[in-house]
């Protein structure tokens, strides 16, 4: 597998992900409540015209941006396509969120115009685009760390081959388990509900709790495997 | 062990789970999972382990410029991931085909990676290449990368070539290599000393059949007997000086004046032993002349008199006795590096096993040093000495007083010369572009002056320029000119 492979794979994770965390945000409330603020502004009447437009050219916008940082390559611009992905998801998940700050504050009442299995299912599409994009730079350094030392490129293109299947049946994996326990929630919280209603603390202290003894035992456990 | 990639995605999932409960959404919850089910699933799959290292090639023993071959089979087992093989090979190998790097994917089930390479030996020496180097890297690298080494053992003997005499064309002029004293007969009366087991030929005694050697031996396609070879007496002696010192590395690792000089001596002992000579061998260090003291017996213990009221008036110095610093002492102090004369293929076998581990500063005596360490097996015979240096004018002094010593062992009967001084021209050798080449010149014709000088001590000085000329026309070159 060629390097023109992954660079490839990489574009269209890029891109996709992208293109689908905006087209989300121009669904949600406060993206339409800061459009309605535009309108209504002292700009709005010179804006009017071009409204229609506003949507495509942030959506254009953003693309071009991402493909910008695709461009880039390295690890610094994948984080950072990361970020501009995370901050234009954010106004979707507020939508579907018990405590809206946001809203209390701006008194916004969730009007979303997409499902919560629309929105978990781009979140998704983020983070498997976040471990895909993160590996695949690594996976770059390997090769020219391999042709560096002599390794034939025969070899080095199996080893490229192998690692992206191995990653492509990672990230598969973890979407199926994740999708999984997405929709058996429902069900865990009605068997759950009871026994932790019953709990003496405050909920999200215990959450907060669970939390850190999920981060310590992953870290206790990869920390105790044997140094070589 | 924990990576810097696998803390960065715990904290991610910390940070997804810490927000998703501040906001309570169940979705950015669910999403802080998925990063700790992906690090799960990798370490659960794990990463391969390689389990045997298998080598095709056996020992061997080539001559330099020789190409050797090898193959190396690795079986990797475990979970899937990256693994690189590496056969390390000495320093003065030149990879010709194949490669001894070897990258391989691991998938599920288990894998066996085959090496093949040939390598060209520039250099002689003898070279374990025992050790094969191994690296295994999750295909994630959520575990740190597992470094190993697995021995599959091999021995390489590159033996320097021997310049042969034999190979001289021109039958009209005659080799200087001159003969030691009264040594023109090949024949003499055989004494008790055992020498080697050889085919039988006609002409020899029926009692020197040595029939338990010929019993084991004999069959259809070999029906010759073997018969005991004794020592013939009155064998004459030849004494090989070669120095190491600094100087000879003039060139190249692989192409300097010393490797031109243990050519030359190796060509100059087969040639003597080819012709029934005892031919004892000595490597020596011209540098060594410039410390030399006064001759010690390094048997001798210091007195202890313990006499009372006596104290030490130097103060001592503690010196700590780590094993670097005996292996100092052991070669600093008393290292000969000497082959006693001794004729037959077993010595050329010595001689040529010698030849593998000489290098730079391998013996720490001066001439004058070797020749005094070795004057029991000097006095009473009438030997040729040959040493092979290159001489450097203002360095003339070590071997004027070796020569000096030589003196005091050996006489001038017939003005036949029994010492020669093999000057192997190393400028030429170090010299790269045509300035060097002008420059190399120069500097050798400098050195002209001390011929003369060393002929006047009577040594014949012989000199060769390996890039120009070839070993046998160097001593061609000496008969014609005079």
């Amino acid at each position: 597998m060629k390097e023109s492979f992954v660079r490839t794979m990489e574009a269209f994770a890029a891109i996709a992900a992208t293109y689908m965390v905006a087209v989300t945000m121009l669904q949600t409330t406060l993206y339409n409540k800061i459009l309605t603020k535009i309108s209504n502004s002292v700009f709005g009447p010179a804006l009017e015209p071009y409204m229609p437009y506003f949507n495509i050219t942030i959506v254009i916008i953003v693309l071009l941006m991402s493909f910008s940082f695709w461009r880039k390559g390295d690890e610094v611009w994948f984080g950072r396509l990361f970020s501009l992905n995370m901050l234009m998801f954010f106004p979707s998940v507020l939508d579907f969120s018990t405590f809206n700050w946001i809203g209390l504050i701006f008194d916004l009442k969730p009007i979303p115009g997409v499902t919560h299995i629309w929105v978990f299912a781009v979140g998704l599409l983020l983070q498997i685009t976040y471990l895909m994009l993160r590996y695949t730079v690594r996976f770059r350094y390997v090769r020219t760390e391999l042709r560096g030392r002599g390794s034939d490129e025969q070899d080095i293109d199996d080893v490229t081959r192998g690692q992206v299947s191995y990653l492509v049946l990672l990230t598969a994996l973890t979407a199926v388990l994740t999708g999984g326990i997405y929709f058996a929630i429902p069900y865990l919280t009605k068997l759950a509900i009871n026994p932790l209603r019953e709990l003496p603390a405050f909920h999200v202290l215990i959450g907060f709790f669970v939390v850190i003894i999920i981060a310590t035992a992953t870290v206790m456990y990869l920390r105790s495997e044997p140094e070589t | 062990m924990l990576t810097q990639d696998t803390l960065e995605l715990i904290v991610t999932a910390v940070v997804y789970l810490v927000l998703g409960m501040f906001l309570g959404n169940i979705i950015l919850i669910t999403l802080g999972l998925a990063p700790i089910i992906f690090l799960s699933i990798a370490v659960i799959i794990g990463q391969p382990s390689v389990t045997l290292v298998e080598r095709v090639g056996k020992d061997i023993k080539v001559n330099v410029d020789d190409k050797v071959s090898d193959s190396v089979q690795v079986t990797i087992e475990g979970g899937p991931g990256i693994v690189t093989v590496s056969d390390a090979l000495p320093k003065s190998f030149a990879l010709e085909e194949g490669n001894n790097f070897k990258a391989a994917w691991k998938g599920l089930g288990q894998k066996t990676v085959d090496m093949n390479y040939t390598a060209l030996c520039a250099k002689r020496g003898y070279f374990d290449i025992r050790q094969v180097n191994y690296e295994v890297r999750h295909p994630l690298q959520v575990n740190a990368n597992v470094l190993g080494v697995l021995n599959a053992k091999r021995a390489i003997i590159v033996q320097p070539h021997p310049l042969f005499v034999r190979k001289i064309k021109n039958h009209k002029s005659i080799s200087r290599i001159p003969m030691p004293m009264d040594a023109r007969f090949r024949f003499g009366i055989p004494t008790t000393d055992f020498k080697e087991i050889r085919d039988y030929e006609p002409g020899d005694y029926y009692r020197n059949i040595n029939w338990k050697a010929s019993a084991k031996h004999l069959s259809v396609r070999n029906p010759r007997f073997l018969v005991n070879d004794y020592e013939k007496e009155g064998k004459k002696v030849v004494w090989i000086f070669l120095d190491s010192a600094t100087h000879m590395a003039l060139g190249t690792t692989v192409n300097n004046t010393l490797e031109y000089a243990i050519r030359a001596a190796l060509g100059f002992s087969n040639f003597y032993l080819e012709r029934d000579c005892k031919v004892g061998f000595c490597v020596y260090n011209h540098d060594a002349s410039q410390w030399e003291g006064p001759f010690e017996n390094p048997d001798k213990q210091p007195l202890d008199l313990e006499l009372p009221g006596l104290v030490q008036i130097e103060p001592q110095i503690y010196i700590p006795e780590t094993e670097d610093y005996t292996k100092v002492i052991g070669k600093h102090k008393g290292d000969t590096r000497v082959l006693y004369p001794d004729s037959g293929r077993r010595q050329q076998y010595k001689i040529t096993r010698e030849m593998l581990y000489i290098d730079i500063q391998y013996s720490m005596e001066s001439l004058k040093e070797a020749i005094h360490g070795c004057r029991r097996y000097i006095v009473g015979t009438q030997p040729l000495f040959i040493l092979v240096s290159m001489i450097e004018g203002a360095r003339i002094s070590g071997i004027a007083d070796g020569v000096k010593e030589l003196h005091k062992y050996m006489t001038r009967a017939g003005g036949r010369p029994n010492i020669i001084l093999f000057n192997v021209q190393g400028y030429n050798i170090a010299a790269q572009s045509d300035e060097e080449k002008i420059a190399a010149g120069f500097l050798t014709y400098h050195t002209k002056p001390y011929y003369e000088y060393l002929r006047e001590m009577g040594v014949t000085v012989l000199n060769w320029d390996p890039i120009e000329e070839s070993f046998a026309s160097a001593l061609q070159r000496q008969r014609v000119g005079g």
